[in-house]
């Protein structure tokens, strides 16, 4: 019998259907914050295809293990928070934020959301942000009088390597510190592979704008389009894929 | 599929996933998921099928974590004895998955299984459904101790079913049925 591939398409979906269902019930909204970081943050490899940073064995991505259950609180406002000390061993807090109603939400490390329908409630923003133990005050920024709900947990990232492949160039899941040569993402059709980071920044027309001004002009003369660039296997020449920057 | 060697056995892995580490869980299907459905084509003989079948075995392993039985810290062949009871009613088993999977995207190469086994497998499919267990079981390479362990029978008793089930099939199909299917990789 010849063998024959499992659709990789489907694999990566019922992957990530099993990770959606091994997780807690008191932490499915940390699941889901894990998926929606790259919307704060402005990691916007993730934003197309989304769903990368759940692969517990892509190289590079934190191992998150969570040190406290979850907590929400709501209120009116620029608010700082007691959260209360962290558990020991905590090096980061995942939050998820959502406005309950319209204006703009900022987390401590200045990412920040602009809510302007009633439906983001349904929509929070997420971010991990580095929290030492001894941090006791969450510093909320937020339009007077806008409501927001934060959910809170604290946990402990440990960071892994990048790999490297034949070529020497490396690969992995990108963070906010540190970058491979082939970022790990998820294609169109569904397949995790690679996008280089090189051919990632040479399809931004706005990556060289000349003052502040002229980036804010460039993008709001290219918003809503979109840029397609291959996606590779970790070899960095082998397509499996595009993927779509923009829109 | 996987990156790092992790040298966690099958059980302390599905452990850390029920103690709260979801993605650990990821971590069987990157494991075993292409023997799973290597064993779920050969009895179902149909793509769609048997990767459907193949999502749902890993599905209902999470359902049934405290009563997964175990082989020397493998669920693997928890893993393949579901397979084989899973093909047996893939409408009834699919059942509460059903909206979850049809959700999922395919991609457009569909190529079926080829091959002349179809005979055996409507044989096998005659036999109580222990027997196709077992069978199924020593047709992955495990040994009869390792099979009986596996369903919870004694090795003596396990014997005794492979032997007089390989019989009933020699008479159906006029042949030796085993030495005709070779696994792909031997058990782990």
């Amino acid at each position: 019998m010849t063998p024959l591939d499992y659709d990789p398409a489907y694999s990566a979906g019922v992957r990530n259907l099993l990770i959606e269902t091994a997780t807690p019930r008191t932490s499915k909204r940390r699941h889901r914050i894990w998926i929606g970081i790259s919307l704060v943050v402005g990691l916007s490899v993730l934003g197309a295809g989304g769903a990368v940073a759940a692969n517990y064995l892509l190289p590079g991505a934190d191992i998150v293990t969570d040190t406290s259950t979850s907590h929400t609180i709501a209120g009116v406002g620029p608010s700082d928070i007691s959260i209360g000390s962290a558990p020991a061993g905590t090096n980061s807090l995942e939050t998820s934020l959502a406005c309950l109603s319209t204006g703009t939400l900022t987390w401590p490390d200045g990412s920040s959301m602009n809510c302007t329908s009633t439906d983001d409630a349904n929509h929070p923003g997420s971010a991990s942000i580095p929290w030492s133990h001894t941090r006791t005050v969450f510093k909320l920024g937020a339009t007077a009088g806008t409501r927001w709900r934060l959910t809170y947990t604290f946990s402990r990232h440990q960071p892994t390597s990048f790999a490297t492949n034949a070529a020497g160039q490396t690969y992995g899941i990108d963070g906010s510190n540190r970058h491979p040569d082939l970022i790990a993402a998820l294609a169109t059709n569904g397949r995790q592979g690679y996008i280089n980071a090189k051919e990632q920044a040479a399809a931004d027309p706005c990556r060289s704008p000349k003052n502040p001004a002229a980036a804010v002009k460039c993008t709001d003369d290219n918003s809503g389009k979109t840029f397609t660039i291959p996606v590779y296997e970790s070899d960095g020449t082998t397509k499996i894929g595009v993927f779509t920057i923009g829109g | 599929m996987g990156v790092s060697a992790d040298e966690r056995t099958d059980l302390e892995v599905l452990a850390a996933a029920v103690a709260g580490d979801s993605r650990a869980f990821a971590l069987l299907w990157d494991r075993h998921r292409d023997r799973v459905f290597g064993h779920a084509l050969r009895i179902t003989r149909v793509r769609a099928d048997a990767e459907d079948a193949t999502a749902i075995v890993f599905l209902e392993a999470w359902r049934k974590q405290s009563r997964i039985r175990d082989v020397d810290g493998s669920i693997l062949p928890w893993l393949l004895v579901t397979t084989t009871n899973v093909c047996r009613n893939l409408q009834r088993a699919g059942r509460r998955y059903r909206a979850a999977l049809d959700a999922l995207p395919h991609v457009s190469d569909r190529r079926e299984p080829t091959g002349t086994d179809l005979d055996l497998q409507a044989a096998l499919r005659t036999l109580p459904a222990i027997d196709q267990q077992l069978l199924g079981l020593t047709l992955e390479g495990y040994s009869t101790a390792q099979a009986a362990q596996a369903v919870g029978l004694s090795p003596g008793a396990a014997r005794t079913r492979i032997t007089r089930a390989r019989q009933r099939l020699r008479t159906q199909l006029g042949r030796a049925p085993i030495a005709d299917i070779a696994s792909q990789e031997g058990p782990r």
